[in-house]
């Protein structure tokens, strides 16, 4: 990580007390990858708020190199710092799930169960999110199966690519996936625009009893 | 951060035990690092590191980089798999996803079992990762085994837990496993 990077999480402590709940693993992150990181309250420290220029929050200011971005709405944001290393993902992919959760909570995708209607609630709610089209492909309350296709902004956006790139997508997918089953869950993209398919497909499964014999064999080589 | 906090916390108990550290989100790198430090350095320690919040390959190289003997630590990593390509090693067993508590739960038993030492410890690092992807009821049943296995098995278990992060509903029944919860948030 650039050490001359700086960052200020600009939020309102009544209206959005949870922000910084939410975004914890994020702000974790900046802290761990030595980022300095400020959390400014813009009802307490109004002139902080003033000096920066911020009119709205959530803000997200970046300083790379003495130049300033600004983010509206954080998430944007951060995502540029996060995408950079392999634990950036891992917390990105913690965040994707956990808006999962919250939206399908949100929407009370649990208490529905028919096919239709949350096939419908969310096409009428991913749009905002640059998730188009979305139809349930195969669906089995009981099996814990989804299968699911949508045609993604950020997959028509990107480059080319061999491998699926839709990531976040899995994990929000997963997020929602999971309240709805009542289980731990696993979205795996399995087509992607990028790859040149029409749309995007992702299977979502309860994550699968995995075991290896061979753990005992390793940990003995591994501590002697 | 309270180092005097930590080396008090293992040098009040005698024998094995189940701690509940709660950590400052800002602290958390470092302070985990002080904990792991503590428990390496006691005679003939050997045991396991569960990571569900940072990859094998990032946690080794800070750790390494801190000093922190990892010889005699073999690492679980339920995060890797998840977000990418996974890089091979010895001391590393790679479990699909924070989500698959059944596979968690074979792998940390099996792998503690094989641990040659004496002072075996087991950190699962953190709780909060845990409820992020599983359900509340799923993750306290999962946390019920765990030190249940903990207790059979003989060993020091180190939960840890970012402050205010933590499940009420998880943090009222660890309440009956945990030996000794160490507040590490002021």
């Amino acid at each position: 990580m650039d050490e001359k990077q700086e960052v200020w999480v600009f939020y309102s402590g009544e209206r959005e007390s949870d922000l910084l709940r939410f975004y914890g693993e994020g702000i974790a992150y900046l802290h761990d990858s030595g980022i300095k990181t400020h959390t400014i309250d813009v009802m307490k420290n109004p002139e902080l708020a003033e000096k920066h220029k911020i009119i709205a929050t959530p803000v997200l200011l970046i300083k790379k190199d003495e130049e300033k971005h600004k983010y509206v709405g954080i998430i944007d944001g951060l995502k540029q710092l996060l995408m950079n290393d392999l634990y950036g993902l891992s917390v990105l992919h913690a965040l994707g799930f956990k808006e999962g959760r919250q939206l399908a909570r949100k929407l009370e995708l649990a208490g529905m169960g028919e096919k239709q209607e949350i096939e419908q609630t969310l096409k009428e709610n991913l749009g905002s999110r640059g998730i188009h089209d979305f139809t349930l492909l195969e669906f089995n309350l009981k099996k814990r199966y989804a299968k699911v296709s949508l045609k993604s902004e950020f997959a028509k956006e990107h480059w080319k690519s061999e491998t699926t790139v839709c990531m976040e997508i899995s994990s929000f997918l997963g997020g929602i996936f999971t309240e709805i089953f009542d289980v731990g869950v696993l979205a795996t993209e399995e087509k992607c625009i990028a790859q040149g398919f029409d749309y995007c497909e992702f299977e979502i499964k309860e994550a699968a009893e995995e075991h290896k014999k061979e753990i005992k064999e390793m940990v003995r080589k591994a501590i002697k | 951060m309270n180092i005097k906090k930590i080396k008090d916390a293992f040098h009040d108990l005698e024998g094995e035990h189940i701690y509940l550290f709660i950590v400052n989100a800002k602290e958390y790198l470092n302070t985990n690092i002080a904990i792991l430090k503590e428990v390496v350095k006691r005679d003939d320690a050997a045991g396991i590191y569960v990571t569900l919040n940072r990859p094998y390959a990032s946690l080794t190289k800070i750790l390494q980089r801190n000093d922190v003997n990892t010889d005699r630590i073999f690492f679980i990593d339920g995060t890797t798999k998840i977000i990418g390509e996974t890089k091979k090693a010895e001391n590393v067993f790679y479990v699909e996803s924070p989500q698959n508590l059944t596979a968690l739960s074979v792998t940390i038993t099996e792998a503690v079992e094989a641990l040659p030492s004496k002072n075996k410890f087991l950190i699962l690092d953190a709780l909060t990762t845990l409820t992020i992807y599983n359900s509340t009821t799923t993750v306290s049943r999962f946390l019920h085994f765990l030190t249940n296995r903990m207790r059979i098995l003989k060993l020091d278990g180190i939960l840890l837990s970012i402050e205010k992060e933590l499940n009420p509903v998880i943090a009222e029944q660890l309440e009956q496993f945990i030996d000794k919860v160490i507040d590490l948030s002021e």
